[in-house]
C-alpha cells in the first residue's frame, strides 16, 4: 500500500470509529428517562447550560452549543467579575475550537467557583439561617458533579467538609425551642477544608 | 366444639402464625434498598429536610418512631428497619379488628387477617425501611377507632398516619368527607385530634429548618411534578402493580371477591363508607400524581380492598357462596405468597450491588438508583447520575484507563454487558443489574 493509500485507510478507520462512537453514545444512556434525583429539582443555569451544551456538541451542532452556553453567560460573567476567573472567554475559545472536553472542563471550573461563591456567601450570612442553609445545600449539587473529577481522598474530604459546614449552621428552633446557634469558627474551618479539597493542585 | 373454644383455637393459631412470620421477617438484615431509606437512616441522628435527611416533607412521625426505637437499639439503620417491620406486623391485626367490628362472622375477619399477613406485597414494604407500612397500619387502626366511635383517637391516628406518610393526606380528606356526610357531629372531635398531631409535626420540622423548610417544599414539590412524580399513567405500572398483588391470577381473584362483595356491602356504615372513600381518593392520587417508578405506592389500596372485600362477603346473604369466595381468596393469596416471595434472608439488591463494587477503586459508575448511597459507601468510585445524561455520556466515552459500570433498574442492551443480576427479594422491590461497558463497541 502506498503512503497516501495508507493515510486514506487510516482516515476511513477514523471515520468508522467516529460512527461507532456516535452509536455508542446513543446506546449508552438510552433509558435515561427513568432516572430521577431529588437534588436535581430547581433551576441552576450553569448546570442546565452544561448539559445542553454537551448534548449539542455531541450532536455536532456548534450553533446550538453556542446558544445553549449563552444561558450560562450571566452566571459566568458574575463569577469572572467576583472570583478572578476568565471562564466566559475560555468557554468561547473552547466552543470555537469545538473541543468538547475543554468545554466540559470549563463548566466544571465554573461549578467549583459556584461552590466557592455560595460557601463564601453562607459564611457572610450565618445569622440568616434560611439564606445560609439554602446556599450550602445548593453548593452540594455542584460538588456532586465535580466530585468524580477529584482524587479519592479529596472527594471524601470535600463531602465531609460540606457536612461539617451544614452542622456549623445550627438550627432555628420554634420560638427559640430546640434552637442551636451557628458556630462561625467551625464554619470557617469546614469551609476552608472544603475549598482546599476542591482546588488543591 | 363450642364457639368460644373454636374462637380461642383460631386466635391461638393466628398468634402462632403471626409470631412465626415475625421471627422470619425480623431475621432479615437492616439492608438499604434505596436512597429514600438512607435519608431516613440519616434522619435518626440528624433531622433536616433541606439536607435530604430525610427528604421533603420530612415524615416526622416515622422519624420520631425510629428515634424512639433507636434510644434502645443505638443502631439507626436497624431502628428504621424495625419501625417499618413492626408497623407491617400490626397490619393483619388491624384488619381483623376492622372486619370483625363490622359485625360479620369471625371467619371472614380471620380470612382478612391471614390474607393480609400473606399478601405478597407485605414483606417488601415491611423491610423497605420506608414509611409506607407505618402509614398503612395507622390508617387501618384509625378505621378501627372510627368504627368504635372513638373519634378523637381516630383523628390522632389519622394525624400520625399523615405525619408518617404525607401522601396519606388524601386518606384524611376522604375520612373527613365521610364524616361530613354521615356523622357531622363527630367531625370536629376527629379534626381536633388530627390538628393537634399536625401542629406538633409542623413544630418538629420547623424547629430543624425554620422557614427554609417552605423554600425546600416549593423546590421539592416542583421536582415531584416535573421530574419524578408524573403519575402512574406515565410509567409501565400495570405489570409492577400486578406483581405486587402476587400476579395477575391473585389480583383477579381479589378483584372478583371485591366485585362480589360490593353487591352486598352495607356501604352506609361509617367505617366502611370511610374506607370506600379512602380507596377511591387514593386510587385517583396514585394514578395522577405518584412516582411511577415505585409500585409500592399502590399497597394501601390492596389492604383497603382486602378489608372491604371481607366485610362485603361477610354481609352477603348467599352465605355458602361468600364462604367459597373467601376460601378461594385465602388459597390464592397463600399460593401467590409461596410462588412470588423469596423466603431466604438476604440483603437488598442495592446492598448486594455495593458489595460487588468493592475493590474497584477508580471505576466510573453510572447509576440512577441509590446514587447517594453509592457516593457514601464508595468514595473510591467516580459516580455519575444519568439524570445529567450528556455529561455522563461524555465521561463514559472519555474513559480510557478504568472500567465503566452501570447499575440499572431496567434491561440495557447495546454496548452494555450484564456482569451481575441482583434480583429483588419481594414483589414491589427493585431488581438491579450491574453492567459493564464493552471495551470495543464495534
Amino acid at each position: 500500500m502506498t503512503e497516501s493509500g495508507a493515510s486514506q485507510a487510516r482516515a476511513r478507520i477514523g471515520r468508522t470509529r467516529g460512527v461507532a462512537l456516535a452509536l455508542l453514545a446513543c446506546a449508552l444512556l438510552a433509558r435515561e428517562g427513568q432516572a430521577y434525583s431529588y437534588s436535581a429539582a430547581g433551576a441552576e443555569p450553569l448546570i442546565d447550560a452544561r448539559e445542553a451544551t454537551l448534548a449539542a456538541l455531541e450532536a455536532k451542532d456548534p450553533a446550538a452549543a453556542r446558544k445553549a452556553s449563552e444561558a450560562a453567560r450571566a452566571e459566568l460573567d458574575y463569577l469572572d467579575q467576583h472570583f478572578g476567573t476568565e471562564l466566559g472567554k475560555a468557554l468561547d475559545a473552547a466552543l470555537a475550537a469545538g473541543d468538547t472536553k475543554r468545554v466540559d472542563r470549563i463548566y466544571l471550573e465554573g461549578f467549583t467557583t459556584e461552590v466557592r461563591r455560595r460557601i463564601a456567601a453562607a459564611g457572610e450570612n450565618l445569622k440568616d439561617y434560611q439564606s445560609a442553609k439554602t446556599l450550602v445545600v445548593r453548593s452540594k449539587r455542584f460538588l456532586d458533579l465535580v466530585s468524580p473529577q477529584l482524587p479519592e481522598q479529596r472527594r471524601a474530604s470535600a463531602q465531609k467538609a460540606l457536612a461539617d459546614c451544614l452542622a456549623a449552621l445550627g438550627n432555628p428552633g420554634v420560638f427559640g425551642v430546640g434552637a442551636a446557634p451557628p458556630d462561625p469558627a467551625a464554619f470557617e474551618r469546614a469551609a476552608a477544608e472544603l475549598l482546599r479539597s476542591l482546588t488543591a493542585p | 366444639m363450642s364457639g368460644r373454644t373454636s374462637g380461642a383455637a383460631a386466635a391461638a393459631l393466628a398468634l402462632a402464625l403471626l409470631l412465626g412470620y415475625a421471627f422470619w421477617l425480623l431475621g432479615h438484615p437492616a439492608s438499604l434498598p434505596s436512597d429514600d431509606a438512607l435519608f431516613f437512616v440519616r434522619a435518626v441522628t440528624r433531622f433536616s429536610v433541606l439536607e435530604l435527611s430525610p427528604h421533603f416533607p420530612g415524615y416526622p412521625a416515622f422519624v420520631l418512631a425510629a428515634r424512639g426505637i433507636d434510644a434502645l437499639q443505638h443502631d439507626p439503620a436497624r431502628s428504621v428497619f424495625l419501625t417499618g417491620a413492626l408497623a407491617a406486623l400490626s397490619i393483619p391485626p388491624a384488619l381483623y379488628f376492622w372486619v370483625r367490628g363490622a359485625g360479620v362472622a369471625p371467619g371472614f375477619a380471620w380470612v382478612a387477617a391471614v390474607c393480609a399477613l400473606f399478601q405478597p406485597s407485605l414483606p417488601g414494604v415491611a423491610v423497605s425501611m420506608l414509611s409506607d407500612p407505618l402509614g398503612i397500619a395507622l390508617a387501618l387502626w384509625c378505621l378501627v377507632a372510627v368504627q368504635r366511635e372513638r373519634f378523637g383517637v381516630g383523628g390522632v391516628l389519622m394525624g400520625l398516619c399523615v405525619a408518617a406518610r404525607p401522601s396519606c393526606a388524601v386518606l384524611a380528606l376522604a375520612l373527613f368527607a365521610a364524616l361530613l356526610a354521615l356523622r357531622r357531629a363527630a367531625l370536629w372531635t376527629c379534626a381536633l385530634g388530627f390538628g393537634a398531631v399536625g401542629a406538633a409535626a409542623a413544630a418538629f420540622v420547623l424547629a430543624a429548618d425554620g422557614l427554609a423548610y417552605f423554600a425546600e417544599g416549593v423546590r421539592f414539590t416542583a421536582g415531584h411534578f416535573e421530574i419524578w412524580g408524573r403519575g402512574a399513567g406515565a410509567g409501565s405500572w400495570l405489570r409492577d402493580v400486578l406483581g405486587l398483588a402476587g400476579g395477575a391470577v391473585n389480583a383477579a381473584v381479589l378483584a372478583g371477591a371485591l366485585g362480589f362483595a360490593l353487591r352486598s356491602l352495607q356501604a352506609r356504615a361509617l367505617a366502611t363508607a370511610a374506607a370506600l372513600c379512602m380507596a377511591v381518593a387514593y386510587a385517583v392520587w396514585i394514578l395522577c400524581a405518584q412516582n411511577p417508578d415505585s409500585a409500592r405506592h399502590a399497597v394501601p389500596l390492596l389492604f383497603l380492598a382486602l378489608g372491604i372485600a371481607a366485610i362485603g362477603l361477610g354481609q352477603s346473604e348467599s352465605r355458602g357462596l361468600a364462604a367459597s369466595v373467601a376460601a378461594l381468596l385465602f388459597a390464592s393469596t397463600l399460593q401467590s405468597f409461596v410462588s412470588s416471595v423469596d423466603r431466604g434472608q438476604r440483603a437488598a439488591p442495592l446492598e448486594r450491588a455495593s458489595a460487588e463494587l468493592a475493590g474497584r477503586a477508580g471505576t466510573l459508575l453510572i447509576t440512577q438508583w441509590g446514587v447517594e448511597w453509592m457516593r457514601e459507601q464508595h468514595p473510591e468510585l467516580r459516580i455519575f447520575d444519568p439524570y445529567y445524561a450528556a455529561s455522563a455520556r461524555l465521561a463514559a466515552q472519555s474513559e480510557t484507563k478504568g472500567e465503566v459500570l452501570r447499575l440499572s433498574t431496567s434491561p440495557l442492551a447495546g454496548p452494555w454487558v450484564a456482569l451481575r443480576e441482583l434480583p429483588a427479594r419481594f414483589p414491589g422491590e427493585k431488581s438491579l443489574t450491574l453492567y459493564a461497558l464493552r471495551a470495543d463497541p464495534g
